[in-house]
């Protein structure tokens, strides 16, 4: 698909594309939640991860010059790894920017309420089908607007942090607090790793940037820096002005900073830049995860019909259908602090493989041409992969659990397509076969009261078996229809 | 051959559609809408019933997708 594009981005426009992919709505939203954790030590937390970032960034920058038309993590894995390794990291890429795409629609109805009462989990929702819509249809020629909005978001964050620098506390009367401790301070770290996603976007994009040997590392680098020195700078500007216990119970901490010190008219001004940057981050977590979906269905991973593209825009409207559905139920429950550590475990996961992918091409190819190399090799990468996994121990069990369920599914989707399609079909079949069977037995002891539905009513309770024979039937008749289906 | 594929088409529609309403349904009762858990009796099981519902919906919507997409 990105053969035919035309290398027309240059160093400052791929480094806008950096920081634009970056900037999300729900980054400012979290910070509230990692400031009850480590107080105003996550000035420190901030910086600590976007060196974290930056180590990773580093594997980045080599793997995009040297892998044509690659960019993301799958790619990578794919030519370095390929089977499981790669499968499992196409999935992992999928599951972390859907809820990517999540957090950012969320960030943005909560940025949105801080100014208007609105109801979160619904604008949140209808953010996603928005940009549904717009991936489906397609937008051509969003470079340049996208380059302008992030120009804007950046400007209105430089007069904030300006404006807030002389105000408030002064430097000397700032003290680093950290209520929880150390353990407190590496929870913070692990809840805002997520801050600096997305400064890989240079590296998917490369296809349309010019000289990429060279403007890509610059570009991801110089994107990088910019990003640790405007997170730093907020963090601390926001933390002099209004207390770390005040931040926790902010819906939209950096509103209620820019109201202290510029009044409403900031307030609604920093709205409106979080909310640009949280909507051009829920489309491009949209359009990421579809595109992955894409690749993976393109490589026979997935069912083929995810790969479809539409005939009149061009676009691959079954991911995106697909992908819509899954972000917007999670995207319907507006939990935050969950969906965020989802978001770290996807990407920790990412960030350890792209580091393992580039020791394994060097071990494996080490005459490739790289017009970019890591510096401090191998310490660079194994720092990398030791400082991202040692954040495991401190994500929400939780979503640990839904990781691991996350891999056991995968591990059987992988194997599932390896049996064979029609294998699956009469497995399909046998369970239909399953469930249609229990489902009229069941309808069938409850019609003569062998069972009997305690503390139900008896219309809900004659509903309930109506339902169940429906069941039964349909799930029956699929069963046989799987099992009688041709090779 | 094409009424095959009618019976297929509906068949699959049927059973997302079936799919999708038990992972609502699943949602609903989690965040207890409507009063859910107390108008169905249900307490301590909810974990229980949550991962059946889920897993029977995932199933059907899978099932479903592959009698769809059935050429």
């Amino acid at each position: 698909m990105g053969e035919s594009l035309r290398r027309e981005l240059g160093l400052f426009r791929a480094t806008m594309i950096g920081i634009g992919g970056t900037l999300s709505a729900g980054n400012f939203v979290i910070l509230g939640h990692a400031a009850s954790l480590a107080g105003s030590t996550i000035v420190i937390v901030v910086f600590v991860c976007g060196i974290i970032s930056l180590l990773t960034m580093f594997s980045y920058c080599e793997l995009g010059t040297v892998i044509p038309h690659a960019g993301s993590e799958y790619t990578f894995a794919k030519v370095a790894y390929g089977g499981f390794i790669s499968f499992l990291t196409g999935w992992f890429e999928w599951l972390s920017n859907m809820f990517y795409a999540t957090l950012s629609a969320i960030g943005v109805a909560y940025i949105i309420s801080y100014v208007i009462p609105i109801n979160v989990p619904l604008v949140a929702i209808f953010v996603v089908i928005l940009f549904a819509a717009v991936n489906i249809r397609g937008v051509k020629e969003v470079g340049t607007v996208e380059t302008i909005l992030t120009i804007v978001v950046l400007t209105i964050l430089g007069i904030y942090a300006w404006n807030g620098w002389s105000y408030g506390l002064s430097m000397e009367e700032f003290k680093l607090s950290a209520p929880q401790g150390l353990i407190g301070i590496f929870a913070a770290t692990a809840y805002l790793f997520e801050l600096y996603l997305g400064a890989e976007a240079v590296a998917v994009a490369q296809a349309e940037i010019k000289n990429p040997e060279k403007t890509i590392p610059r570009a991801m680098i110089l994107s990088s820096v910019i990003l640790i020195i405007l997170y730093t700078t907020i963090v601390y500007v926001t933390l002099k002005v209004v207390p770390p216990e005040t931040i926790a119970g902010q819906t939209s901490p950096i509103t209620f900073a820019a109201e202290q010190i510029m009044g409403k008219l900031g307030a609604i001004l920093v709205t409106i830049a979080l909310a640009i940057a949280g909507l051009a981050a829920t489309n491009e977590a949209i359009m990421a995860q579809s595109r992955t979906v894409y690749a993976l269905s393109r490589d026979g991973y997935f069912p083929k019909a995810f790969s479809k593209i539409h005939k009149r825009f061009g676009t691959p409207y079954v991911a995106v259908v697909l992908c819509s559905i899954f972000t917007i139920a999670f995207t319907s429950t507006g939990l935050v602090n969950f969906v965020v550590y989802a978001v770290n475990l996807g990407f920790i996961l990412g960030f350890s493989i792209v580091n393992l992918s580039l020791i394994k091409l060097r071990k494996e190819k080490p005459r490739l041409k790289r017009p970019f190399k890591v510096p401090l090799y191998p310490f660079t990468p194994i720092a990398g992969i030791i400082i991202s996994l040692t954040l495991l121990l401190f994500i929400d069990p939780w979503v640990m659990v839904l990781g691991a369920e996350a891999t056991i599914l995968a591990y059987l989707a992988y194997h599932f397509r390896m049996v064979g399609y029609h294998r699956i079909r009469i497995a399909i079949g046998g369970i239909n076969l399953g469930i249609g069977c229990l489902a009229a037995l069941l309808s069938y002891l409850m019609k003569t009261g062998v069972v009997i539905l305690s503390g139900i009513p008896s219309s809900l309770s004659e509903m309930v078996i109506q339902i169940f024979v429906l069941v039964s039937a349909v799930y029956l008749l699929a069963g046989v229809l799987n099992v009688t289906a041709k090779t | 051959m094409k009424l095959r594929g009618a019976v297929f088409k509906v068949v699959g529609v049927t059973q997302s559609v079936i799919g999708a309403l038990a992972v609502i349904f699943a949602y609903l009762l989690y965040f207890d809408y409507f009063d859910l858990q107390n108008l169905l009796n249900i307490s301590g099981d909810l974990p229980l019933y949550l991962l059946v519902l889920l897993l029977f919906g995932l199933f059907s919507i899978i099932s479903g997708f592959c009698f769809i997409c059935e050429k």
